[in-house]
């Protein structure tokens, strides 16, 4: 969710972000959380 | 209360933190006059150094309490704490650089804080190879406990050097307006409250895999 949160507020948000890179910052931002959060319930599944 | 509900809590009290960590990133801090919009990125980019070097200098901790006590709950704890410190300190390397090809129309500089920076990171991706690829598990932890204590005296390098070294790209000192001083501020507890839930979280995982290793070796 929070992951999510970054992505969608990376990719709406109403700054004058020109040059996009403020955008690119916070979508990585939002993947490196989803990709361990990701990492972690495949794990977790993996146990149960 | 159980340790699954204080991870339910604290993933809630951190989804609310960074939702209005990043409302207040978007909407209320001012935009900098000299770099624009990315200087933005500083709201996250900052605050997970900081929860990194935490992390890390907790692994440090935790690693010397395992060689110590030889106690493999503590080398769980260390195990635990470097992996997340290791996604924030990613997290940093990751949005210094698209900061910085803004900010300096370059994505990499090889100046002090970025360098040994990007050694910490080498180390601890060292640490993680040697556990995941190591099959004596006991030997593998103590090798990894003394990875990590010689790994986390790069960390005060990384915070002090500009002081000791200058850098060409990096302020020595930040001077924030009050509007953006209160959202740095609460996004630092948002970030700080992300990393306590995946701590939380990583310890649980961690927890039942070494359970199941037990029934494991136990099974006749």
């Amino acid at each position: 969710m929070i992951a999510a949160l970054g992505l969608l507020q990376g990719v709406v948000i109403k700054t004058p972000d020109t040059t996009g890179y403020l955008k690119m910052g916070y979508i990585a931002i939002g993947a490196i959380f989803a990709a361990y959060l990701l990492f972690l319930r495949m794990r977790a599944r993996r146990e149960n | 209360m159980n340790l699954r509900t204080w991870v339910r809590t604290l993933w809630g009290l951190a989804a609310v933190l960074n939702a209005a960590a990043l409302a207040m990133v978007f909407f209320y801090a001012p935009v900098e006059i000299q770099m624009g919009a990315v200087q933005k990125i500083f709201y996250y980019h900052v605050p997970s150094a900081i929860a990194g070097y935490v992390l890390l200098f907790l692994a440090f901790l935790f690693s010397i309490l395992y060689l110590w006590k030889d106690d493999p709950s503590y080398d769980l704890l260390a195990y635990t704490t470097a992996e997340v410190g290791f996604v924030f300190i990613t997290v940093v390397l990751v949005t210094g650089p698209i900061w910085g090809r803004s900010a300096w129309g370059k994505w990499w500089v090889w100046e002090p804080r970025l360098t040994s920076a990007l050694i910490l990171w080498l180390m601890y991706s060292a640490y993680f190879l040697l556990r995941l690829f190591s099959r004596h598990e006991a030997r593998a932890a103590r090798i990894a406990a003394v990875v990590a204590i010689i790994a986390f005296f790069d960390v005060p390098i990384v915070h002090k050097a500009i002081e000791w070294w200058g850098s060409i790209v990096h302020p020595k000192k930040v001077v924030l307006e009050p509007p953006m001083r209160q959202t740095f501020f609460v996004a630092m507890i948002a970030v700080f409250t992300l990393a306590a839930a995946l701590v939380l979280t990583r310890f649980m995982v961690g927890k039942a895999e070494e359970q199941r290793l037990t029934h494991r070796e136990a099974a006749p």
